[in-house]
């Protein structure tokens, strides 16, 4: 006949005094913990991991699909602000090379603007597929 | 005898060579009509004086190629427009044009702006300029009319 220890239900299992848990917590810090309450606070700890799991899988992919449309959005309503370019800014260009007293610079790269510039803008209006 | 039908298949084989060649002839005049070239102009009127403007030609109807572009009556748009040069050989093309001149085009006045040359395949294509863009002193934007004028190449 085997001898075996009988399956006790928690909370109904006899209980070492705290006292001396703390006593021998502090005495053998290695030990691993196994009494009763180490066992609810390894369950609470795991749940509540288990808590912050479930917080990253959901809030994890709304975050990313919350990005994703802002992003498309953003994308949208400049493409739907952004006019093609036509053959009247090309003209504006000309006219300001024309008129203008001192070198032309572009202001976002700061580059010298010629008649090139012009010729490039008035063939990127007209481009099949591209332009206005 | 032997002599006989010699002859009689030599007249045989004239016959049918020249009853064929009539054939043959009509066939060639008839592809020759298949493909012609026709002009296309295209004039713009606006309310103010015409400095620029843009355009998109189309061949609605019908196989029609376009092979070449040519500027305008007026002093002001007489050099070749803008175009895409991959636009050649296809039924559509954008064309567009500016000048800095003082001398333009008087408003409401209907003046040719470009004439494209098309290569036309079958029957008659329908055309139509549809405005892009147009423009008048100091880059100011103004609409613009256009319309179009097809005949054969002369």
């Amino acid at each position: 006949m085997l001898d075996r220890t009988p399956y006790i239900p928690f909370g109904e299992g006899p209980k070492l005094p705290p006292d001396l848990i703390t006593a021998l917590r502090h005495a053998e810090p290695d030990v691993p913990r196994l009494g009763a309450d180490d066992r609810v606070l390894a369950m609470l700890s795991a749940r509540r991991r288990a808590r912050r799991r479930g917080w990253l899988f959901t809030a994890g992919p709304l975050a990313a699909a919350a990005g994703l449309a802002l992003a498309c959005g953003v994308w949208w309503a400049t493409q739907k602000t952004q006019r093609p370019v036509d053959i009247v800014d090309a003209f504006a260009l000309a006219l300001q090379l024309r008129d203008a007293t001192e070198p032309v610079r572009n202001p976002s790269t700061g580059r010298l603007l010629t008649t090139a510039d012009v010729d490039a803008l008035a063939r990127q209006a007209v481009r099949i597929g591209g332009g206005a | 005898m032997r002599k006989l039908s010699r002859a009689l298949l030599c007249l045989l084989l004239i016959g049918v060579a020249l009853s064929w060649m009539p054939q043959t002839h009509a066939r060639l005049v008839q592809a020759a009509d298949a493909v012609r070239f026709e002009i296309v102009d295209v004039f713009a009127s606006s309310a103010q004086p015409l400095a620029a403007y843009q355009f998109e030609l189309r061949a609605e109807s019908g196989d029609a190629r376009i092979v070449g572009v040519e500027g305008g009556e007026h002093a002001a748009f007489q050099t070749a427009p803008y175009y895409d040069p991959a636009a050649l050989r296809t039924g559509r093309i954008i064309i567009g044009a500016f000048s800095t001149a003082n001398d333009l085009p008087p408003a409401n006045a209907r003046t040719r702006v470009a004439r494209v040359h098309l290569e036309v395949h079958g029957g008659r294509p329908i055309y139509t300029a549809v405005r892009l863009a147009g423009a008048t002193h100091g880059a100011v934007r103004t609409d613009v009319q256009f319309s179009t004028q097809s005949r054969p190449t002369p």
